[in-house]
Parts: C-alpha cells; sequence; structure tokens
C-alpha cells in the first residue's frame, strides 16, 4: 500500500495500515492523524456555530488548513521514518544518527500544528454553540496528545544529538499542550 | 539599531533589499512567492509539473531583471501575478498549438474550469488589495507560507492566543471585499454566489 494516500483510506483501511504489518505507517503517522482528528472536529462545531459568533467562518477555513496539513504530515512521516530505516540496514551509527535527526523534523512540524488546533479548539469551545463545546473539548484533547506523542518522538530521534534546538523546541510544545489540556479541563466544568 | 531578518520584513523593504544584492533577501523573495505563482500557474490555469516549473523560473528571472525598474516595491505580490498569468497563458497557448482537434471538447471543459479557478483566484488577489496590510500580511502568513500561530505571533510581536482571532477577523473582512463583487467565496470556502 502506498503510504502517500493514508489521507485516501477509509477509517478501515487506515487501521488495517497501522496495524496489519510493520514497516506501514508509526506513531508519526498516528499522532498526525490525531490532529487531523481535532481539527476536523472543530470545523463542524464552527461550521455548526455561525449564527451566533462572528468568527464562526474563520475558523473553519483555519480549521479546515490545518487538518490538510495533519493529514499531508501523515504521509510524510511516514516517508521519513523509512529514510531512518533504510540508514539502519544499509550504514553506521552515524549515518542511522544523521537519517533520524532528520526524521525529527517532521514530528517537530505535528507537535507545532497539534498546539494551533488546541487552540482554535480552546477558542470554538468558548465562543462556538454551547451545545458543541464537549466536541471541541474532546478536540482539544486530541490535538494535545496528537502534540505530546510527537515531541516524544522528537526527543526519542533527537536522543544522540542533545546539542540539537528542536529538543528545547519539543519540550516547550510539550509544556504548551499540557497547559491546553489544563485549559481545557476548566472547560469541562 | 537590529537589522531584522528577512523573513521578518514587509514586500517593499524585502524589494528594496534584493536590489542591493542581498543574497539573503533574493532567496527570501523567492520563497515567499514561491507558492503563489505555483498557485497560479497550476491551480488556477492547470499547467502540468514541467510547465509550471518553466513559467516559476521564467518569472523569477524576470523580476530579478525588472527589480531596478518597479514603480512600487510594496506592490511585488500583484506585479508577479501579473506576470505568473501573463507566462501561464503563453504556455497554454504553446501546448494548445500542439492538441489534435479530438481534443477540442475536454479542452473547452478543462478551461472552463481552470478560468473559473483564475478568476477567483484574480477577486481574492483584488479583495486581499483593499485590506490593511496587517490582514494582508496574517493571511499570506497563516494560508500561503503555512506558519504557526506562534511564528506569526512572534512575527507580528502580538500574543500568541490572538492570531487565530486575527486571522478569522481578516477573513471576515475578505469575505465582505468579495461580497461586494458577488463573487467569491466565503470564508468556509463556500461560494456566495
Amino acid at each position: 500500500m502506498m503510504k502517500a494516500a493514508l489521507e485516501a483510506l477509509s477509517v478501515g483501511e487506515l487501521l488495517d495500515a497501522f496495524g496489519r504489518q510493520p514497516g506501514g505507517p508509526g506513531g508519526g503517522s498516528a499522532a498526525a492523524v490525531v490532529v487531523a482528528l481535532g481539527a476536523a472536529l472543530v470545523e463542524m462545531a464552527a461550521r455548526a456555530s455561525g449564527e451566533h459568533w462572528d468568527q464562526a467562518g474563520g475558523t473553519v477555513a483555519q480549521a479546515v488548513a490545518l487538518r490538510d496539513r495533519a493529514l499531508a504530515l501523515a504521509s510524510r512521516d511516514a516517508e521519513a521514518y523509512d529514510a531512518a530505516v533504510a540508514a539502519l540496514s544499509g550504514g553506521g551509527d552515524e549515518l542511522l544518527g544523521d537519517a533520524l535527526a532528520r526524521a525529527a523534523a517532521v514530528p517537530l512540524q505535528i507537535a507545532h500544528l497539534g498546539v494551533d488546533v488546541a487552540q482554535v479548539a480552546q477558542l470554538t469551545a468558548e465562543h462556538g454553540g454551547a451545545d458543541l463545546a464537549a466536541d471541541c473539548i474532546v478536540a482539544g484533547r486530541l490535538a494535545c496528545a496528537g502534540t505530546r506523542g510527537a515531541a516524544a518522538l522528537v526527543r526519542i530521534n533527537l536522543g544522540t544529538t542533545a546539542a540539537d534546538p528542536r529538543l528545547e523546541q519539543a519540550a516547550e510544545l510539550d509544556a504548551r499542550a499540557a497547559a491546553f489540556e489544563r485549559a481545557l479541563g476548566e472547560l469541562e466544568g | 539599531m537590529t537589522v531584522r531578518e528577512p523573513r521578518d520584513i514587509g514586500d517593499a523593504e524585502l524589494v528594496a533589499r534584493c536590489r542591493r544584492g542581498e543574497p539573503a533577501a533574493w532567496a527570501e523573495l523567492v520563497d515567499r512567492f514561491e507558492r503563489y505563482v505555483y498557485a497560479i500557474a497550476v491551480r488556477g490555469y492547470r499547467l502540468s509539473a514541467e510547465q509550471a516549473e518553466e513559467v516559476f523560473q521564467e518569472v523569477f528571472a524576470r523580476v530579478y531583471e525588472h527589480l531596478g525598474t518597479l514603480r512600487d516595491d510594496g506592490a511585488i505580490r500583484p506585479f508577479i501575478g501579473a506576470l505568473t498569468r501573463r507566462l501561464a497563458v503563453d504556455q497554454l497557448r504553446a501546448g494548445a498549438r500542439l492538441k489534435r482537434l479530438g481534443d477540442e471538447y475536454s479542452t473547452e471543459h478543462d478551461s472552463a474550469e481552470a478560468f473559473e479557478a483564475v478568476e477567483r483566484a484574480l477577486d481574492v488577489q483584488e479583495a486581499l488589495a483593499g485590506l490593511t496590510g496587517e490582514c494582508r500580511e496574517v493571511l499570506d502568513r497563516f494560508f500561503v507560507r503555512d506558519e504557526s500561530y506562534a511564528t506569526i505571533a512572534r512575527a507580528l510581536e502580538i500574543a500568541p492566543g490572538t492570531v487565530a482571532s486575527r486571522i478569522s477577523r481578516c477573513l471576515s473582512k475578505l469575505a465582505k471585499e468579495l461580497e461586494g463583487r458577488n463573487l467569491g467565496p466565503g470564508p468556509s470556502g463556500e461560494r456566495t454566489r
């Protein structure tokens, strides 16, 4: 199965792609899909909030953009991880370290996206329709989970390169996701 | 005084720096408008990847040649947009000469779609010109350059929590501009006509 076509799969096919065999899409792609799911929920909630929230349309547009970016990263992460695995089989530790460091770039982007989705989820929970707040809280929590998972991948992939500034960025994003989780918890009442 | 990075400056200053021969400024200019050029060529005119690449190369070659004769440095975007459209049409004409008569129907059909897309792109471009520079920049950074809220907040020196709201407000203004033309999409991407 072509990993580049992750976004074209049904839910069942997507789960099969993740679950059936090693070498398919992995943790980074899963984090990206989770972020995309969060964005899609925000999109739905914002669409349904148009009557009483003047920023609903703009939030829909942002959610759609974030969802599309997350899905694109789901495929790119699988490709980057493949490159790292190829380096593992074809080169020494140094080559693998380089490949993993490059592979950390995509999870870092996923972590950024998750925080952005959490932000629009919180905004929509606060200003959108009251009956949709629960969906927004789920959306935000999914996005935070995606960020924290992706940040973990950054730490793992950069394990041998402690001086890389992306480690600090990943820690900051992890902390921001934790802060959003607390804020969303307060919205649960 | 701190010299700002090319990615943090407006279009006019960027063009001025390009004219002074700063390589980093030229790299930023290409980076800033690359997707814009490809969007017009591929989405607007349905050019193939090869044709779009030719347009891309020619656009930036001509921009470089004309750096010294631009009438308004701040209007580099509409200049690049107009240039891209002209060169894309040249590509279509060149391609059309090679087509057989049997392709006529599909060409007509595809052209209708392509020109509708171009029409919308031009409407959006004109509507953008009616917004404040602040709005144009925030929309460009989020939707064209795919920047995160945190990056946008740093560049514009605003609180990260206010970026999404600012984008929404600017999209509402853009939608009103487009409605004034009775053509455009609403902020959700749905056509209002």
